[in-house]
C-alpha cells in the first residue's frame, strides 16, 4: 500500500448507466422498500430511485487498484443528492480519489481511501456527489 | 404530523424491517453488484475471520434511507445522508432505523431539516450513526 498515494487525483473515464426499471424494482425488493415511487411512480408517472441507488452504478476502474480486494472496509458514506434520477436517464458516471491517508490502531497501520464518485444526467445536470471512505487493512 | 411541523428534539417515525435473511443477501449483492463473499458465502466469511456471512453496510443505510422517504414522503427532498458503518448486522438481526430532529432552519422560503439518522439492531448493535439534510 506503500504507493497507494500515488492515485490520489486519479480520475476514472466516465462510463455510462442507464437507469433502468427493472433494476430498481430490485433494488427495493432487495431491500424490502414497497414504495410505489420506485416501481410505478410518483403522480406524474416519473419512477424515482431509492437515496442510496446511485452507489450501485460504473463508476470506472482505476489504473492499478481495484476496489474488488480482498480486505476492504466501508467506513463512511455520503450521499449528496443534488438533483433526482429517474428511469430511463442515462447517467455518465465518474469516480476521483480525493484522498489516501494512513491511521494507525490497536490492529496495526490502516490506510484510508476516500473516492468521490458524481453522475451526471443526459441533460448535463450533476445528480450526486458522493463520498465514499474506505478502509484497507 | 405534516413534515413542516417537525421541530427540534422531534423523533421521525421509526421503522424496524423484518428480519435479515440470507437470501436477501443474495438478493442484495445481485441488486447492487457487490459480490464481496464475505456476504454470500459463509466458508468464506468464516475463512476470514468474520464467524459467518454478514450483511452489506449499505443495505443498513437503505433500510435507514426508507425510514427517511417514508418521513418525507412527497413533502420535501433529501438533500444529503451520509453515515459511518460502526457495527455489523448479520442473517436473523432485525435492524431499527431511527431518527431526531437537530436543526430546523427557515431560509428565505426554504426550510432545512439536519436530522439525525441510526440503525440498531436487536442484538444492541449500532450498525449506522450519521445525519440527513432535508429540504421543504
Amino acid at each position: 500500500m506503500q504507493n497507494l498515494t500515488s492515485i490520489i487525483g486519479q480520475t476514472t473515464s466516465a462510463v455510462l448507466n442507464e437507469v433502468e426499471k427493472g433494476a430498481v424494482r430490485k433494488f427495493a425488493d432487495a431491500i424490502g422498500d414497497p414504495n410505489p415511487i420506485f416501481r410505478t411512480g410518483d403522480a406524474s408517472g416519473r419512477i424515482t430511485v431509492p437515496p442510496t441507488f446511485s452507489f450501485t452504478f460504473d463508476h470506472g476502474d482505476l489504473d492499478g487498484f481495484s476496489l474488488k480486494t480482498d480486505g476492504l472496509i466501508h467506513g463512511e458514506q455520503e450521499f449528496n443528492l443534488l438533483h433526482p434520477i429517474y428511469v430511463g436517464d442515462t447517467l455518465s458516471c465518474s469516480m476521483t480519489v480525493k484522498d489516501v491517508y494512513e491511521r494507525s490502531g490497536k490492529s496495526g497501520s490502516m490506510t484510508f481511501l476516500v473516492l468521490e464518485q458524481t453522475g451526471v444526467n443526459q441533460h448535463g445536470k450533476t445528480c450526486y456527489h458522493n463520498v465514499a471512505t474506505i478502509i484497507i487493512r | 404530523m405534516e413534515l413542516r411541523d417537525y421541530q427540534v428534539g422531534d423523533a421521525l417515525p421509526t421503522l424496524t424491517k423484518p428480519p435479515v435473511t440470507k437470501t436477501q443477501l443474495v438478493m442484495y449483492s445481485g441488486a447492487s453488484g457487490d459480490y464481496n463473499p464475505i456476504h454470500t458465502v459463509e466458508e468464506f466469511a468464516h475463512s476470514v475471520g468474520l464467524g459467518g456471512v454478514i450483511a452489506h453496510g449499505m443495505l443498513t443505510m437503505a433500510f435507514a434511507g426508507q425510514m427517511l422517504t417514508d418521513w418525507i414522503g412527497s413533502g420535501g427532498v433529501l438533500g444529503q445522508y451520509k453515515v459511518r458503518f460502526t457495527g455489523m448486522v448479520r442473517p436473523g438481526d432485525t435492524v431499527s432505523c431511527s431518527g431526531e430532529v437537530l436543526e430546523r432552519i427557515v431560509e428565505n422560503d426554504r426550510t432545512r431539516f439536519t436530522v439525525t439518522v441510526r440503525a440498531v439492531t436487536d442484538q444492541g448493535i449500532e450498525a449506522i450513526s450519521g445525519t440527513a439534510i432535508v429540504w421543504i
